[in-house]
C-alpha cells in the first residue's frame, strides 16, 4: 500500500482513538489494533516500559480518581466506576497509539516513505527527511550503547535513581553529541558530494506512485473511521 | 586553510597538479593536512567543514563553488563508510548519486549496475547495508561515488580497519579502476600498505605541507614508500605462568544466529596478547563478554576472582575493576571536561586513592605534553586514544582490553601506544589487543588468539608460530 494513504489512516485511526471515551469500545480497539500488530508482525514494540507504564497509567486512574459509583475499598483505597473507566481509555489510547505508530513504522520502508512523498509533490529535498532520520536511527542507538557500555565498564553504575538518572545524561551528552555532529557532517558531505540537491526535482529509481487501488483503500478505510466514529458517539451504543 | 579557533593552519602552502589516470598515494602523519586538503578539493570545505581558505582548486580545468556542483569531477570516499551512507539498500545507496544528476532511468539503472561490476559487488545488489561486512561496505562505498562518474576519485584511508582478507578484496577493487578505468586515484593513508604496487606517485604531507613529491621512475620514489618498521618489543618478551583469565565453552548467539560456539582459551599473566581474526569472526563479542557486557548462553568464564557465565551472571562494573577496556571509537568513551577528570575518571567510580589516581595523571602528563585542565575533545585523534588507555588503565585492572586501538592511527601514534601497552606490561599487566596487523602482532606480541567464524583457531605463544604461517593466518586454510 502506498505510505501517504498509510500515513493518512494513521491520523484517522489517532483521531478516532483520542475521541473514544467508552471502555468497551476501547478495549474492542485494543484488541483490533493488536490484531494487525500480529498480522504485520510489528513486534517488538510491546516492551516491559510501555507496558509498564500502559500499566501505571491505569493504575493511577483507578486509585485516586475517584469518580462514579463505588466498586471496592481497601484501607484508604477506593476504587470507582470512574476511575476504572477512566484508566482503560487513557492506558487504552496510549498503547493504540504507541502500537498504531509502530505498525506504520513495521510496515513501510523509510524509501518508500520518501519516494511516496515526492511523487505527491513534495520537494524532494524535504521528502528525503524521514527517510535519512529513520536511517539513522539505529546507529544511534548502537553508539547509545556503546557509550553506555563504556561508562559501565569504567564502574559507573546505571541505577535508576533521579541522582543516577542525571548522572548517566551527564555524561552521555558529551560523547552522543560528538558523535552526531561528526555523523552529520559526515552523511552531509557524503550526500552534496553525490549532487544531492543540484536539481529542482530527482530521478526515482522506484517511484511509488498513487494507484487506483491505493485511493479505494483510502475511501474505505476513512468511510470505516467515520463510522466507528459515529459509532462510539451514538448513545444508544454506549456500553458504559 | 585553517579551521576555526585555530592559530596554525592545517594546509600551508599547498601546491600540487595532478595529470589525468595518475595514481596518488599520499600520505602523512595524524593531522598533517592529507584529509583536509583533499576536502576542499570537493568543496566539502568551507561549504560543510567550517575553515577559512585561501589560493584556488581546479578541477578537469573548472573552479567550483561548492560540493554539489564539483561532484560532477570529483568524488570522496570517506573515511568511515558506515556514516557516508544515506539509504538502506546496496541498490538505493549507488542509485542515489545518478538519481540527484536526474539521469533517465535506464541510465540510473545501467550506472548502478556498472559501478557495483567495476569493484567486484554485483552480487551485493538486493542486500541490506547493515547486513554487510566491513570490505563489503567499502566496496559499495566506492561503487555509490562510481556510479556519478567521476574523473576524479579520492579515498580517504580505505582499507583502515579492515581485516587483511578485506583488505585484500578492496585493494584489487581499487586495482581494477586504476587498470581498466584508467581513472585518475588519490588514496589517502597513514602507512603505503599494499597499495605500494599501485602507486604511480607518492606524496607525503607534514604539519600541512607537502614534503614529498615523487613519481615512479624518479629518484626517492622508493624510499617516498618505504614502510616504517613496526616496533619491536624488548628482548626477554616471557609471560608469567600464572592464568589470569580462562574460557571454557563458551556459546553465545542473538536471533538465532550463533557468533561464539565452544571458545576456551586462558591468558597469561604479563602477557600481550594479539586477538586476531577477520571481520565479524567475534572478537569484540568475546571481549564484551569477558567483562560481562554480554551473557553467554553455555560455558564459563574466570578473571582474576570473578566467576561467571551462562549460570551465573555477573555485573559489568564489578568486573571492571579487574578487567579495563578500551573501545573502538574513542569518542564513545570521553566523558568529562578536563584530561586530568578523565584519566581519573574510573578510578573515582572505584575508590582509587587521589594519590594514586594524580600519579596516573602526572605519567599521562608527562608523556603526552599536554595539561590536565585542557578539555580531551581538544586533543589530537591520537592522544584522545591514549587517554583512553590511561583511563581505562588509571585504577589498576590487572587485565586491559584493547578493540582496534592501531586503527585510523599513524605510525607516531602506534609506536606511542605500543609503549603505554608496554608499560602496563611492566607493571605486571595483561593486555589483549584486537588487531589486525600480522606485523605488530608477529614482532610485539607474547601470544597470539586466532579466531575465524566465531571459534579460536589457534591459541598460543607468538613463539610457536612458524615464521611462515603468519602470511597464511587470515586464508580460509591456513591455520
Amino acid at each position: 500500500m502506498n505510505p501517504i494513504c498509510k500515513a493518512v489512516l494513521l491520523v484517522m485511526c489517532s483521531v478516532l482513538v483520542l475521541t473514544i471515551s467508552d471502555p468497551v469500545h476501547m478495549l474492542v480497539f485494543v484488541a483490533l489494533v493488536l490484531a494487525a500488530k500480529e498480522r504485520y508482525r510489528a513486534r517488538g514494540v510491546m516492551t516491559k516500559g510501555i507496558i509498564v507504564f500502559s500499566a501505571t497509567i491505569f493504575l493511577a486512574q483507578a486509585v485516586f480518581n475517584h469518580s462514579g459509583e463505588e466498586i471496592a475499598r481497601w484501607f484508604v483505597f477506593e476504587l470507582t466506576t470512574g476511575g476504572v473507566t477512566d484508566g482503560i481509555t487513557i492506558a487504552g489510547k496510549f498503547l493504540s497509539l504507541i502500537m498504531m505508530s509502530w505498525v506504520f513504522v513495521a510496515t513501510t520502508t523509510p524509501a518508500d516513505l520518501s519516494s511516496a512523498l515526492t511523487s505527491a509533490g513534495f520537494p524532494y529535498r524535504y521528502a528525503f527527511l524521514p527517510a535519512l532520520s529513520m536511517r539513522f536511527v539505529p546507529v544511534f542507538r548502537f553508539e547509545l550503547a556503546a557509550v553506555r557500555e563504556a561508562q559501565v565498564t569504567r564502574g559507573m553504575r546505571l541505577d535508576m535513581s533521579l541522582r543516577g538518572v542525571a548522572r548517566s545524561a551527564r555524561y552521555t551528552t558529551i560523547p552522543m553529541l560528538m558523535t552526531a555532529m561528526s555523523k552529520v557532517n559526515a552523511v552531509a558531505a557524503s550526500m552534496s558530494g553525490r549532487g544531492f540537491g543540484m536539481h529542482a526535482t530527482r530521478t526515482q529509481l522506484k517511484p511509488v506512485k498513487m494507484t487506483a487501488s491505493d485511493l479505494a483503500f483510502l475511501a474505505a478505510s476513512g468511510a470505516s473511521v467515520v463510522l466507528a466514529f459515529f459509532v462510539t458517539r451514538c448513545p444508544s451504543l454506549q456500553v458504559v | 586553510m585553517r579551521y576555526e579557533n585555530r592559530s596554525r593552519p592545517a594546509v600551508d602552502g599547498l601546491t600540487f597538479r595532478v595529470e589525468p589516470g595518475e595514481f596518488v598515494l599520499l600520505m602523512g602523519g595524524s593531522a598533517s593536512g592529507k584529509s583536509t586538503a583533499m576536502q576542499a578539493i570537493c568543496g566539502f570545505i568551507p561549504e560543510i567543514i567550517h575553515a577559512v581558505r585561501d589560493g584556488t582548486v581546479e578541477v578537469d580545468g573548472q573552479v567550483f563553488e561548492d560540493a554539489t556542483s564539483a561532484s560532477k569531477v570529483v568524488c570522496m570516499v570517506q573515511q568511515d563508510p558506515e556514516t557516508q551512507f544515506c539509504t538502506e539498500t546496496v541498490e538505493d545507496e549507488v542509485a542515489f548519486g545518478p538519481e540527484n544528476f536526474n539521469m533517465p532511468r535506464g541510465s540510473v539503472r545501467a550506472a548502478v549496475d556498472d559501478a557495483l561490476a567495476s569493484v567486484g559487488a554485483s552480487h551485493l545488489l538486493d542486500r541490506r547495508l547493515s547486513t554487510l561486512s566491513g570490505g563489503e561496505k567499502q566496496k559499495v562505498a566506492i561503487a555509490s561515488m562510481l556510479s556519478v562518474g567521476p574523473k576524479l576519485l579520492i579515498l580517504d584511508e580505505p582499507t583502515s580497519n579492515l581485516d587483511p582478507r578485506s583488505m585484500g578484496d578492496v585493494v584489487t577493487a581499487i586495482d581494477s579502476l586504476r587498470r581498466d578505468r584508467k581513472m585518475t586515484i588519490v588514496v589517502v593513508e597513514h602507512r603505503p600498505g599494499q597499495f605500494t604496487d599501485l602507486a604511480s606517485r607518492a606524496m607525503t604531507m607534514e604539519r600541512g605541507r607537502l614534503v614529498v613529491d615523487r613519481r615512479r621512475g624518479e629518484p626517492g620514489f622508493a624510499d617516498a614508500l618505504a614502510r616504517p618498521a613496526c616496533r619491536q618489543a624488548v628482548t626477554g618478551n616471557h609471560p608469567g605462568a600464572t592464568t589470569v583469565a580462562s574460557a571454557r565453552g563458551i556459546r553465545f548467539g542473538i536471533g538465532g544466529v550463533t557468533i561464539l560456539h565452544d571458545v576456551s582459551f586462558d591468558l597469561r599473566e604479563r602477557s600481550i596478547v594479539a586477538l586476531m581474526g577477520e571481520n565479524g569472526a567475534g572478537k569484540t563479542t568475546l571481549l564484551k563478554i569477558l567483562t560481562g557486557l554480554l551473557h553467554p548462553q553455555s560455558g564459563s568464564i574466570r578473571v582474576f576472582g570473578h566467576e561467571f557465565g551462562a549460570r551465573s551472571r555477573a555485573e559489568p562494573w564489578a568486573i571492571g575493576r579487574d578487567v579495563g577496556f578500551v573501545f573502538q571509537n574513542p569518542n564513545h568513551q570521553i566523558f568529562e571536561r578536563t584530561v586530568e577528570r578523565e584519566v581519573k575518571f574510573a578510578s573515582g567510580n572505584y575508590g582509587v586513592p587521589e594519590d594514586e589516581a594524580m600519579a596516573a595523571v602526572g605519567r599521562f602528563e608527562a608523556a603526552e605534553q599536554v595539561r590536565r585542565f585542557v578539555h580531551p575533545h581538544c586533543l589530537s585523534f591520537g592522544q584522545k586514544r591514549r587517554v583512553n588507555i590511561a583511563s581505562a588503565s588509571s585504577h589498576g585492572p590487572g587485565l586491559v582490553l584493547m578493540d582496534e586501538p592501531f586503527a585510523g592511527q599513524d605510525s607516531a601514534n602506534a609506536a606511542a601506544i605500543c609503549d603505554m601497552i608496554w608499560e602496563l606490561r611492566a607493571s605486571g599487566k595483561t593486555t589483549v589487543v584486537v588487531t589486525h596487523d600480522v606485523d605488530f602482532a608477529r614482532r610485539f606480541c607474547t601470544d597470539v588468539l586466532l579466531m575465524r567464524a566465531g571459534t579460536v583457531v589457534r591459541s598460543g605463544p607468538v613463539a610457536d608460530v612458524p615464521e611462515g604461517d603468519w602470511d597464511g593466518l587470515f586464508s580460509r586454510e591456513g591455520t
